[in-house]
């Protein structure tokens, strides 16, 4: 990896934590829902956050707790720390996906897919056939969430190269800071 | 842990297919480059195994090709030496030092060259830790998903994937996402010169009143 490229990373890191935090805004207001290829998605946010700072702020507040954290996110957000990472979960139907996005880098950790279904009686017989089939459902399953956070991070991204994100986005989302008490 | 695992990590990286690039040129190119354990020196050791058999080295076009993606898995092993065994044997070897030395002192750099010592025979003795990870390549999309994010290994994968395919694949970071969300190159633009903005609503004004002292002063 090049100098030039971690330097980029490191510098726009800022971008994706942004959007961490703008989804979190989002969800918490009570708009999970997202449609992605004609199917509804309803995402929630797991007992999982890490909050991170810039460069000169290297201290990380992490909070862990199937409770209200709020108040905690709210003290780290109006610290200037923004979310760095955030277990998501990503509801369809009776499908249900668990994910640790890693905002600065668009990493993803523990990916807790649906179930695999039943195996056609072929792949039963065959373990080689098997793992096949199961790893075609599960990229399936993968491309389907991941799909979902992109079409979320284009949503973000429209918005925030856009004047409504000086107008109406970014005092929405301070005012939300500042009511996390 | 693999794709299929019940819980992986996921990384994303670019890598646009070659304009050349034949299935079973392809395989042999893994097949070169396919994992062999370390021999008695080295530290680490990587290469491709198969995806569904983490012994297979000898790879076929089907075993590597599913449809429109290239799945492979790949393996990296590492010897460690333990920090606690580093320690008492460090602490053995200066004692030992101390005791052949008639003025039984060990200098800083003394120590440092013991510390080099110790670690070095440890690690020829460790026995290496194999991790095995899942690459799935989608020729069409561009993108490759990587199941590790131990930075070591995403480092040598990064540098196989290179020498085997000729692509260097680069993660898939935000800024870098920009390009592949379908956006207006204005928008895209104007996003690679945002600068971060601060949520923390600006401190008031403080509401302590001020005494107009100067005007009284003046009148």
């Amino acid at each position: 990896m090049s100098e030039d490229f971690l330097a980029v990373v490191e510098a726009k890191r800022f971008l994706g934590r942004e959007f961490l935090t703008w989804l979190v805004h989002r969800i918490e207001e009570g708009g999970g829902r997202v449609e992605h290829d004609a199917q509804v998605t309803e995402i929630q946010l797991g007992d999982r956050i890490v909050l991170a700072g810039g460069a000169d702020d290297r201290a990380r507040l992490t909070l862990v707790d199937a409770g209200d954290v709020r108040t905690e996110m709210g003290a780290g957000l109006r610290r200037g720390k923004l979310i760095d990472r955030a277990r998501l979960v990503l509801v369809r139907g009776e499908r249900r996906w668990e994910l640790v996005l890693d905002g600065g880098t668009l990493a993803y950790e523990s990916v807790r897919c649906p179930v695999l279904g039943e195996r056609d009686a072929a792949a039963a017989s065959d373990p080689r056939a098997a793992f096949e089939n199961d790893l075609f459902l599960r990229l399936a399953d993968v491309d389907d969430a991941l799909g979902v956070i992109d079409a979320l991070f284009a949503e973000f991204c429209t918005l925030r190269g856009s004047a409504a994100w000086q107008e109406r986005a970014l005092p929405a989302l301070r005012a939300w800071v500042d009511d996390l008490r | 842990m693999g794709i299929v695992a019940r819980s992986s990590s996921i990384v994303r990286f670019v890598a646009a297919v070659p304009t050349r690039f034949e299935r079973e040129a392809i395989a042999r190119a893994v097949s070169r480059r396919a994992f062999r354990a370390l021999d008695g020196e080295g530290v680490q050791a990587f290469g491709w195994v198969g995806i569904h058999d983490p012994l297979v080295t000898e790879l076929t076009p089907a075993d590597l090709f599913l449809q429109d993606r290239l799945a492979v898995g790949f393996r990296y092993d590492r010897r460690v030496v333990p920090p606690k065994l580093v320690q008492l044997e460090r602490r053995r070897e200066e004692a030992a030092r101390r005791a052949a030395d008639p003025d039984g002192r060990l200098g800083r750099e003394a120590r440092k060259e013991i510390k080099v010592e110790v670690e070095a025979r440890l690690l020829l003795r460790a026995l290496p830790a194999p991790r095995l990870y899942d690459c799935v390549w989608n020729l069409a999309a561009g993108h490759v998903y990587f199941t590790g994010r131990l930075r070591a290994a995403r480092e040598a994968f990064t540098a196989l994937f290179r020498d085997t395919f000729g692509v260097t694949p680069v993660p898939l970071i935000p800024y870098l996402a920009l390009d592949r969300l379908g956006l207006p190159s204005r928008t895209v633009e104007r996003l690679r010169t945002v600068e971060s903005a601060p949520l923390a609503v600006p401190a008031r004004e403080p509401t302590v009143p001020h005494l107009p002292l100067l005007e009284e002063a003046g009148a």
